[in-house]
């Protein structure tokens, strides 16, 4: 029976019913793996470069004197490898101009088509935010290059400090990247547990400060982003609910304030279950918490619903109060 | 003096997403219009007054209250009207957008269109005169680009005569030519309430005051970048 299939298949190639032949094909190589012209066949007919890779090598498996499917192969691996140098030419250009995501993306889909590419894995090392993700992707270049001893001494260096922000502020120094080091060092000068690691951070802090010559890089801590976007919807709130009501801030309900409260706890709540927990940077709650995605998931609705609820009544009233002046004006 | 592109690139993301959604918002809004204006013209006008922020009626707790605040935004008195407040939302909107995140960047156009409604509802107290259009919030973006990008450099159509040319100017001079426009009449608004302005020069001006709570919303690595004097 699958003798059937594979000559049906052939048939219909002939007529030019590449998609059903597809389908035949496919069906048949499920039943019988071994006929080396049916991946050979399945690769003409299949649109993407993986998938053609793929039907030819297992045809070269089963016989490896192909010397179609070997022709075939070299053809679609240089064409491969030259759109993945293409595109890790653009990453690191983008990387370089300062489009960091567009950059990550780019160099993301090359170490995805090309796992082993060392080049482009170190480059995603350098401008991922997080500790352990540098550390993945040093990983991944040491697996593409075992001899580099670079890339073998920063993986020690962050994999035995990245619990520490003053070892990840020397990390980071030891890279090269200053600005990271800055925001390590001037957290660990003030939240490091040990006191000694407090005045090692703070000179080491110091050190560097001399270093990038006055140039003083100013860090954000989380905290203060937090206190920065908890503003914006509470003050949306207020000029609302001051609208409504003739802006007059007499004419404000007692509720107003529980609502305005309402609202900004519902922006704190939705706003710390957005923070990112990584080696720098301090978290409103657990990174425990924030890992689990239920959990999250749950705080980030309800603090959004607490920011809406309040906004759903103003406008209730607005909608109230238009319905009984557009009966009397537009009779 | 139209602006018609910012030359500048992005830098975190490639794709304006919640600009373009404003602008299509707008642009389905002006086909209903369009659509009431064929049916009855007249219907226009009862729309335009129940959904335009009438600053007398906002005062007296009548009308739509705060709903006309968020709907004056999105209603354009004809399709130049539209056609010109969304070239200006694409050419300042987009890097500001970039440099906050699309949800964080509609939360800044809505509050800049409430508060440039606030401004303007202060200042000519006793208007009958519907406001609408979205100018109100696009100032507003325009005085976030001031502050985030004054030395951006935006493509213009400059009329020399019945020449068209095309130089590129700088953010800084080509905000502060369109806020200047507004001062004056502004200033006279202000002095004789009943005079007739065909355009809410206090909404412009309200909006422009509005672009500097920019800073509330800016993503925090923008907002590094800003403050340590880093290109954005």
């Amino acid at each position: 029976m699958p003798e059937q299939l594979f000559r049906q298949a052939e048939k219909l190639v002939k007529q030019g019913q590449l998609e059903q032949a597809r389908g035949l094909l496919l069906r048949y190589v499920e039943q019988e793996e071994e006929n080396e012209l049916a991946w050979l066949l399945l690769s003409d007919l299949v649109e993407s470069r993986e998938d053609k890779l793929i039907a030819l090598e297992n045809a070269l498996t089963i016989n490896p004197n192909l010397v179609r499917a070997q022709n075939r192969l070299v053809q679609l691996r240089g064409e491969r490898q030259q759109t993945v140098a293409e595109k890790f030419k653009q990453g690191e250009t983008a990387v370089k101009v300062g489009l960091r995501v567009e950059g990550m993306r780019l160099l993301q889909e090359v170490v995805q088509a090309e796992p082993s590419h060392e080049q482009a894995w170190l480059l995603l090392s350098q401008i991922v935010t997080a500790v352990e993700d540098k550390i993945v992707a040093l990983e991944a270049a040491q697996r593409a290059n075992p001899r580099n001893e670079q890339t073998a001494r920063q993986l020690t260096q962050l994999r035995q400090n990245h619990s520490s922000d003053l070892a990840v502020g020397t990390a980071y120094e030891a890279h090269g990247e200053l600005q990271k080091a800055l925001a390590a060092y001037t957290f660990a000068a003030g939240h490091a547990p040990v006191a000694a690691d407090r005045l090692i951070a703070q000179k080491k802090l110091d050190e560097l400060r001399q270093q990038l010559g006055g140039k003083e890089i100013k860090t954000t801590s989380p905290a203060m982003t937090l206190l920065r976007f908890m503003i914006g919807p509470p003050l949306i709130y207020t000029i609302f609910s001051l609208l409504q009501n003739g802006l007059r801030i007499n004419h404000l309900p007692t509720r107003f304030f529980w609502e305005l409260l309402t609202v900004w706890f519902g922006t704190v709540l939705f706003i710390a279950a957005n923070q990112k927990p990584n080696g720098t940077e301090e978290t409103l709650f657990d990174a425990d918490i924030l890992e689990d995605w239920r959990l999250r998931g749950l705080l980030l609705v309800l603090g959004l619903l607490l920011v809406l609820v309040p906004f759903v009544f103003v406008l209730w009233g607005g909608v109230g109060q238009f319905f009984v002046w557009k009966t009397a004006v537009f009779p | 003096m139209l602006p018609l592109n910012d030359i500048e690139p992005n830098r975190f993301t490639s794709w304006p997403f919640m600009t373009l959604v404003i602008i299509t918002l707008n642009v389905i809004v002006m086909g209903f219009e369009n659509l009431v204006i064929v049916r009855d013209a007249s219907q226009f006008q009862t729309l335009v007054y129940e959904f335009g922020s009438i600053p007398v009626v906002t005062l007296q707790q009548a009308g739509s209250g705060a709903i006309s605040s968020l709907t004056y935004m999105f209603l354009h008195g004809g399709i130049w009207h539209l056609l010109g407040n969304m070239l200006a939302l694409w050419v300042y909107g987009r890097r500001v957008e970039d440099m906050c995140g699309p949800w964080r960047f509609l939360l800044f156009y809505l509050l800049c269109g409430l508060f440039a409604n606030f401004i303007n509802i202060l200042a000519t107290a006793q208007s009958t005169i519907p406001v609408i259009g979205a100018s109100g919030a696009i100032f507003g973006v325009m005085g976030a680009y001031l502050l985030l990008f004054p030395q951006g450099r935006i493509r213009t159509l400059v009329l020399l005569g019945v020449l068209p040319v095309f130089p590129k100017i700088r953010a800084y001079w080509l905000i502060l030519y369109f806020l200047l426009l507004n001062i004056p009449p502004a200033l006279n608004m202000l002095v004789y309430q009943n005079a007739n302005y065909q355009i809410a020069h206090w909404t412009h001006l309200g909006g422009f005051l509005a672009g500097i709570f920019v800073f509330l919303f800016l993503s925090p690595e923008a907002f590094h970048r800003y403050r340590n004097d880093l290109p954005l």
